[in-house]
């Protein structure tokens, strides 16, 4: 699990190069070939960050152990594919391959469609602008982020693959 | 011999014939040695060498000698899976999948055990070794060869006789860096594993 952990503190290091960007560029769910990758690199950031899995915990998410468990076999599978390509990647390309394997897993497993979980916390952030109009997209805190993606990864997963009762995280 | 009479030993070593007969048993107990795998004289090749009686893994104590086999022999490793995903393999996802799988399984035994037998236990941390010691034969290996994934007995022998085949003997052992010897071993793990696996129908 550590090495998740560190997986995630990489994804981690950049967050506050978005700080002063409005919300649509902090929490851009594009994605695609023609897409930048910094732009789509948002989306993973907050789906794979520590602080989501911890805002995930604090919102007492029963699947926790198996989102964890699907996120820990995704990072080694990206691992084994890279070592075993034939040529060294790019920082870019690998980011790119990192994102697009990460997409497909997720969705072939079932667990999460990452657009939708992303589009959910935008709509939530929008929502929470459109309200409060002087909380600008400029003063947004990455942690309010972190707290909208949990809370729709929390709505949206379906733990397809370790369906066990034992499994399930009981909170106090 | 008769008795009272003493053997001139000088003169029998001198005689051809015991010189013959003396050849042929040193010969006879080289060569009986040999097979034996008593000329053996460094550690390492021993070492390297006698892992490889796969008998032992369907034998009466299998589960002793399969946990023991298989923790000595990382096949699991991720430089393995490297290796088969170079190889072309197919289904390394299926291959990562069935180790989460067997952690769910191991967790899940684990938790079970503790449920049962927390009341005899005042000390948690005795609580927690008399599980782990319960649960610690629910390997990998065992988790694939109750599914039918794999065959261990076979897998066991494929490798030592692919490992063989480029390192014959301990002269050429001696013979071979530490890290040809290794990657020979990495190679072989990964040649069998990707021939034995049982990939069709997994987990469906």
């Amino acid at each position: 699990m550590n090495f998740v952990l560190y997986f995630l503190l990489i994804f981690n290091f950049e967050s506050q190069a978005y700080s002063s960007s409005d919300l649509k560029e902090m929490l851009s769910c594009e994605i695609g070939t023609d897409v930048p990758i910094k732009k789509q690199s948002a989306l993973t950031k907050y789906l794979l960050n520590v602080e989501t899995l911890r805002e995930l915990e604090r919102q007492k998410f029963k699947h926790l152990s198996q989102y964890k468990l699907f996120l820990e076999e995704m990072i080694q599978l990206n691992g084994i594919k890279i070592a075993a390509g034939k040529s060294r990647l790019s920082e870019e390309t690998r980011a790119l391959f990192t994102l697009n394997l990460f997409i497909d897993f997720m969705k072939e497993e079932g667990f999460l469609n990452p657009v939708s979980v992303c589009q959910c916390a935008q709509a939530i952030g929008q929502s929470k602008v459109d309200k409060k109009p002087e909380v600008s997209s400029k003063n947004l805190e990455h942690a309010q982020i972190h707290e909208w993606f949990a809370s729709c990864i929390k709505k949206q997963f379906v733990p397809t693959m370790y369906n066990n009762p034992e499994l399930e995280d009981k909170y106090n | 011999m008769e008795a009272g009479r003493e053997v001139d030993f000088l003169s029998l070593k001198s005689n051809p014939n015991y010189r013959m007969k003396v050849f042929a048993l040193l010969s006879f107990v080289s060569l009986f040695s040999l097979a034996n795998g008593q000329t053996i004289s460094s550690p390492e090749y021993r070492a390297w060498l006698y892992t490889n009686d796969c008998k032992e893994l369907n034998g009466k104590d299998k589960d002793k000698a399969n946990a023991e086999y298989f923790m000595g022999n990382d096949f699991f490793s991720t430089d393995v899976y490297v290796e088969m995903e170079k190889m072309g393999f197919k289904s390394i996802k299926q291959v990562l999948r069935a180790q989460s799988m067997s952690n769910v399984d191991k967790a899940t035994k684990y938790l079970t055990w503790v449920k049962a037998n927390q009341s005899k236990f005042t000390d948690k941390a005795k609580l927690i070794s008399a599980a782990n010691k319960a649960v610690s034969d629910q390997s990998l290996v065992r988790y694939l060869q109750t599914k039918g994934t794999i065959d261990i007995y076979k897998l066991c022998d494929c490798f030592h006789q692919n490992r063989s085949k480029r390192i014959p003997d301990e002269k050429t052992f001696k013979a071979s860096p530490i890290v040809v010897v290794e990657s020979i071993d990495l190679m072989a793990k990964a040649t069998c594993l990707k021939s034995l696996y049982k990939t069709k129908g997994w987990f469906f």
